[in-house]
């Protein structure tokens, strides 16, 4: 059930009439009943063989938090740090066995042969739980927050059953850190009107990136990824450079969708980019980039790290920053090409940390003609270039087909193709509506927003692109089963 | 609550009035195949049938004739455009070449090709439907002006033909189509068969224009020839002998065939899709059938021997 699909959204306006009727809306613990019964029953409705691990899970990190807050009350603060890598510990041993076992194993046996060794790892049969990257993260951040004492655990396990599995995030998040979003299923939800027309408008939003710009990309994009040894170098090049355009579509339409979902139902989601193709540098990237990804690794791995590192100076930011990114970068699935976009990408910091203007944020100014500066200008496309190349490497199959891929791309031989030609004038005009589109609107939160200020014509205006945005996606979207980039991970 | 949702319903209600009225402007203003102009020029051959014939023949190569299929065209449809060149435009057709393989048959039967070959399993009808139909969707982007053309069993004639020889798609390199291609191969074997019974219950519209077509041929002494082109993949793995059966028991033994759908290429590059000829397919062979001249049999014949109207090369 994608949530650009009739069928989720047949399924969302059941949810949200019985949400909101008056016996159900007068009470928080009724609407988190049945959200969570709603969610479940999606989650079942993708996967039904994972609701008993997701069940389970739960119920694991919901008595770990509540001993967690109970010895860091009564002092043990021991026992409490114990608890808390039980936990952490508990959500990491799930990532590995479910995602990395079977990688981890057959890397260590091939290693081991090549050695001599004669070694060999017959692979399991393990099914991947759908979402389980992002639920483990949010059940992980739990213990942690509890332990820090930023939040007091939940003691009614429906409420915290909900937070993990709330159906607009759980397949590709965002990660939601308790903090932020137990105390709104604390409260109650009544209708909210401006936030209700916001949310279908970012749904709307999101949509129209997935369906018209993403999934038209991907036709290019998908094509080289599978077989790049039949496509000539030039359009493989135009694939690599279309790549992080289809991406940011790909993963910012659900983004959108999943916030809007939320906010019909009352609920404000944490925001998970911040225009990155108007990123200057990689580090201003990664910061606009899947930012409840970032913002949880900064948390839990960075600043613990560079805090133990400080000694080190720029020697140790840079170490925290690549465990940082390498990470981020494993985080995405079991494979070597994973790690090596992360060693790439900490690469990319180096000048950065050795110049000193790691984490300095500039402002990003209008120079003349409405436009970016120059310099800015400047640090746009060469940064766009940088993700693009690391993209090859993220999407290969593995790292000799990663290297095989550049150097044919690099070698750039046979006739000239047009771009227009290869992939069609249509698709590099989208990539430069969404350029454009992210520019004028970098102030939103996302292109369509309501603003306020001059209300009738906003009003109009938002009503003329509601229009033609819904038209696009009737008339030129592409209206398959396409599933998102990001439920692989 | 009441506000938002009587704007969202609304906004809703008049976009799909919108489209619905588009599509129907769209339907109505397209201009009728006649609108086009008049034949010109020493047109004896006439070409006619959907997008398997307008893939693979050529009328700039083979003299004298004129490639008047069209993505989707019924019998019913391939009807009406003969009555109207035969009719209405200064030239002296003596020979109809009717793109009529029981894939393109089929094929317009409710837009439903596996649902007359016995023994297929929903499995491998989607990989089939997914090859041959969505696969246009994604690969064509303005797909969807086309898309009017799909309605089963209507006489819609747009004149849009021309539009999809010459076809630049090369599914059969595609890797993920080519795996779909292999999964369809591997798993039907050839085990299926062309039932003539059930083409003859849920198809009648088209079985009753082919004989309109084949009566209207000769009452004005036209040679009418049926031409299955060349195809990759289907013939290989289906068993047509139940359309023989049915050319022969509906049109009669000195029905005219010629099967080229088993006409071999160098290689695959050839090939748009499964079931259809790319531009690099529909040069080769055109010049062949202008170099060698079309090859036909009487349907008895046909019927009897099922290699005889094979070509190779």
């Amino acid at each position: 059930m994608v949530v650009n699909s009739f069928r989720f959204f047949a399924f969302f306006a059941v949810v949200f009439i019985v949400y909101f009727i008056p016996r159900i809306s007068c009470s928080n613990k009724r609407q988190n009943g049945w959200l969570l019964l709603t969610s479940y029953f999606f989650y079942g409705f993708v996967d039904w063989r994972m609701l008993p691990l997701l069940l389970g899970v739960t119920l694991l990190f919901f008595f770990i938090g509540k001993a967690i807050h109970t010895t860091v009350q009564q002092g043990c603060s021991k026992i409490a740090s114990m608890l808390t890598t039980l936990g952490v510990s508990a959500g990491i041993g799930i990532l590995l066995y479910f995602k990395y076992l079977n990688f981890f194993a057959e890397s260590f046996a091939a290693a081991l042969h090549h050695w001599g060794l004669g070694v060999s790892w017959t692979g399991l049969n393990i099914v991947l739980p759908v979402g389980v990257s992002f639920f483990t993260f949010k059940l992980i951040s739990y213990v942690i927050e509890i332990h820090r004492e930023k939040i007091v655990p939940s003691y009614d396990f429906i409420e915290f059953a909900t937070y993990i599995s709330f159906f607009p995030t759980i397949l590709s998040g965002p990660i939601d850190r308790p903090g932020s979003f137990l105390p709104q299923l604390q409260q109650e939800r009544h209708f909210d009107y401006n936030l209700a027309m916001d949310g279908c408008q970012q749904i709307l939003w999101g949509i129209f990136t997935k369906m018209v710009i993403a999934d038209r990309l991907a036709i290019v994009t998908d094509t080289a990824w599978s077989d790049f040894s039949a496509q000539d170098p030039w359009r493989l090049l135009y694939a690599a450079l279309l790549s992080p355009v289809q991406v940011y579509a790909d993963f910012d339409g659900y983004s959108n969708m999943a916030i809007g979902v939320g906010k019909i139902l009352g609920f404000r989601i944490t925001k998970n980019f911040d225009h990155p193709l108007l990123a200057r540098n990689v580090s201003e990237y990664w910061r606009r980039w899947h930012i409840s990804l970032t913002g949880w690794i900064t948390d839990y791995v960075f600043m613990p790290l560079n805090i133990a590192f400080r000694n080190l100076g720029k020697t140790g930011l840079f170490l925290a920053v690549s465990i940082n990114i390498i990470l981020i970068g494993m985080w995405h699935g079991a494979n070597w090409t994973y790690a090596v976009f992360g060693v790439y990408h900490s690469l990319l910091f180096l000048p950065l940390i050795m110049s000193g203007s790691f984490g300095k944020n500039k402002k990003l100014k209008e120079g003349r003609w409405g436009l970016p500066r120059w310099s800015d200008i400047a640090g746009i496309i060469l940064t766009y270039l940088l993700i693009a190349f690391g993209h090859i490497i993220f999407f290969s199959a593995d790292v000799p087909a990663a290297f095989d891929y550049i150097s044919k791309t690099i070698s750039l031989t046979g006739p000239f193709v047009s771009p227009f030609a290869s992939a069609g004038k249509g698709v590099w005009l989208w990539v430069l509506i969404l350029f454009i589109l992210d520019w004028r609107t970098r102030k939103k939160e996302f292109a369509i927003q309501r603003t306020s200020g001059n209300y009738q014509y906003a009003k109009v205006r938002l009503f003329l692109s509601d229009w033609a945005l819904a038209i696009c996606i009737v008339l030129l979207g592409t209206h398959g089963e396409d599933k998102f980039i990001y439920f692989q991970f | 609550m009441k506000r938002f949702l009587v704007e969202v319903l609304t906004f809703w209600g008049i976009l799909f009035i919108t489209i619905g009225g588009l599509r129907l402007f769209w339907i109505f203003s397209a201009p009728c195949f006649q609108e086009k102009g008049l034949l010109q020029g020493h047109i004896s051959t006439l070409l006619l049938g959907p997008s398997n014939g307008e893939c693979a023949w050529n009328d700039a190569i083979i003299s004298n004739s004129k490639n008047l299929c069209i993505s989707a065209m019924t019998m019913g449809g391939c009807f009406n455009r003969l009555k109207w060149v035969v009719e209405y435009n200064p030239v002296q057709i003596d020979t109809v070449v009717l793109c009529a393989s029981w894939v393109a048959l089929a094929y317009q039967c409710d837009d439903d090709l596996p649902i007359i070959i016995n023994g297929f399993t929903e499995e491998k009808r989607n990989i089939l439907n997914y090859q041959t139909f969505f696969s246009h969707y994604k690969k064509v982007p303005d797909y969807w002006k086309r898309a009017f053309t799909f309605f089963p069993s209507t006489q819609f004639n747009f004149s849009i033909e021309g539009g999809y020889i010459y076809l630049e798609r090369d599914e059969l390199h595609n890797p993920e189509a080519r795996t779909r291609i292999g999964d369809v191969i591997n798993h039907a074997g050839g085990a299926q068969a062309f039932s003539s019974d059930y083409f003859r219950k849920h198809c009648s519209y088209q079985l009753e224009n082919l004989l309109k077509i084949q009566d209207y041929c000769n009452q004005h002494q036209i040679t009418l020839v049926l031409l299955s082109p060349p195809v990759y993949a289907i013939p290989n793995m289906v068993n047509d002998q139940g359309y023989r059966v049915l050319i022969r028991e509906e049109l009669g033994d000195s029905t005219l065939v010629a099967d080229y759908s088993r006409f071999v290429f160098p290689d695959n590059s050839y090939y748009g899709d499964l079931e259809h000829l790319n531009h690099k397919g529909a040069t080769y062979f055109s010049e062949h059938i202008a170099r060698e001249g079309i090859k036909t049999q009487y349907a008895i014949d046909y019927c009897l021997n099922k290699s005889a109207a094979t070509t190779s090369l």
